[in-house]
């Protein structure tokens, strides 16, 4: 049973899930259980000899149902696969199963906001290799998404929608782009190689966007991944992480269809008009997804020091635009 | 089975009472960007 506890000086929640402790760390590769239940062979978590996209609820779970939600999405049942290496089509319908369980744990009661993320090699702590993410639901509002609310009052309106207005307008920065989303590593990066990759128009979740949109999301995604990989010409750690509104006061979800309903709230364009105002950001949030990679060359990781966890000021030996140019390369490399 | 989008949806419960759920992608196989039928006409291809 997990237990939370608010860490007064931070002002921050705490989750101890101390069932986490014996979870499976790195097995063998005939051990994977994420892998499919092959005939003769042990029962996996997915029982089944082969699948496309599996999501089950965790077996050590940092939130038990009922007081939130935890759940393991597996991308695909081949082992040595990644997120992107996945075909076309597979990393597209991944944006659904990302839509349709952001969609279910919003009409939750007891969960405030859903985490979708995938954490990428051991240096990040990955425990699994076979490529998978994870979903959080959790019963309280994190500090990062309150932070970013915090941003859209500060700057008067969407923040994302401001800081994708500078970047296109400044241009140094910006790794890729098509039709629906911009990728870029931002201004004020604070791992050498992060980057955002943001919705161009003002979209405040996964329910919002078009097909297209997501077709197009799951493209620039990765790009990104395979542009990582060419960087450095190796397995590139990454946390990737999917910002959207939070559910706290989500309004009751939309029924399922087989062609799911296009924005039905207005939106506002980044491109044509200014940033939307705060009765607009009401609802709060912008989906865009940012990635977190440790490394800062090919062999030596960035680590979270003295002035990080101490002081929470983070101190880069990389200027962004430096780093934005070499990964730019990669991903026109990567293809 | 449901249907969520371009997905069909099987839910399962594991024996222990954990949920699982299958997406299967409707429409043409990985990597055809175009429909078999207009890659090799009148011939069928298994992928």
């Amino acid at each position: 049973m997990s237990e939370q506890r608010l860490n007064e000086l931070r002002g921050e929640q705490v989750v101890y899930a101390i069932q986490r402790q014996d979870r499976t760390f790195l097995p063998s590769r005939e051990h994977c259980p994420l892998c499919p239940t092959r005939e003769g062979g042990p029962e996996t978590e997915i029982p089944f000899p082969a699948f496309e996209i599996a999501v089950f609820e965790n077996r050590f779970p940092a939130f038990e149902a009922g007081q939130g939600a935890a759940e393991v999405v597996v991308y695909t049942d081949r082992h040595e696969d990644s997120f992107g290496t996945l075909a076309e089509e597979r990393a597209e319908a991944l944006m659904w199963v990302w839509r349709e369980r952001y969609e279910e744990l919003a009409a939750r009661d007891e969960v405030e906001y859903v985490l979708i993320f995938e954490n990428r090699g051991v240096e990040v702590g990955v425990t699994l290799h076979h490529p998978h993410g994870q979903i959080y639901g959790y019963p309280f509002l994190p500090p990062v998404p309150r932070l970013e609310l915090a941003a859209d009052a500060r700057l008067g309106g969407c923040a994302p929608c401001v800081l994708l207005s500078r970047e296109l307008e400044d241009g140094r920065r910006i790794v890729y782009e098509n039709e629906s989303v911009v990728a870029y590593i931002p201004y004020a990066a604070r791992w050498p190689y992060e980057v955002h990759v943001t919705m161009r128009e003002h979209r405040p979740s996964l329910l919002d966007c078009e097909a297209q949109e997501l077709r197009l999301l799951a493209g620039g995604l990765q790009a990104v991944a395979r542009g990582y990989d060419a960087l450095f010409d190796r397995p590139f750690p990454y946390v990737m992480v999917v910002h959207q509104a939070p559910t706290t006061s989500f309004p009751p979800p939309r029924s399922v269809s087989a062609t799911p309903s296009p924005v039905e709230r207005p939106s506002s364009s980044t491109m044509q008009s200014p940033a939307p105002g705060a009765d607009d950001v009401a609802a709060g949030g912008h989906l865009h997804v940012e990635f977190y990679p440790p490394l800062r060359t090919a062999e030596k990781l960035k680590y979270l020091a003295g002035s990080e966890q101490g002081a929470g000021t983070f101190i880069s030996d990389v200027l962004p635009e430096e780093s934005a140019g070499k990964l730019r390369e990669a991903i026109l490399r990567a293809g | 089975m449901a249907s969520y989008g371009p997905l069909l949806i099987e839910r399962h419960v594991k024996s222990d009472g954990r949920m699982l759920i299958l997406y299967t992608r409707e429409g043409p196989p990985e990597g055809a960007s175009t429909p078999l039928e207009e890659i090799h006409e009148g011939e069928t291809r298994q992928k």
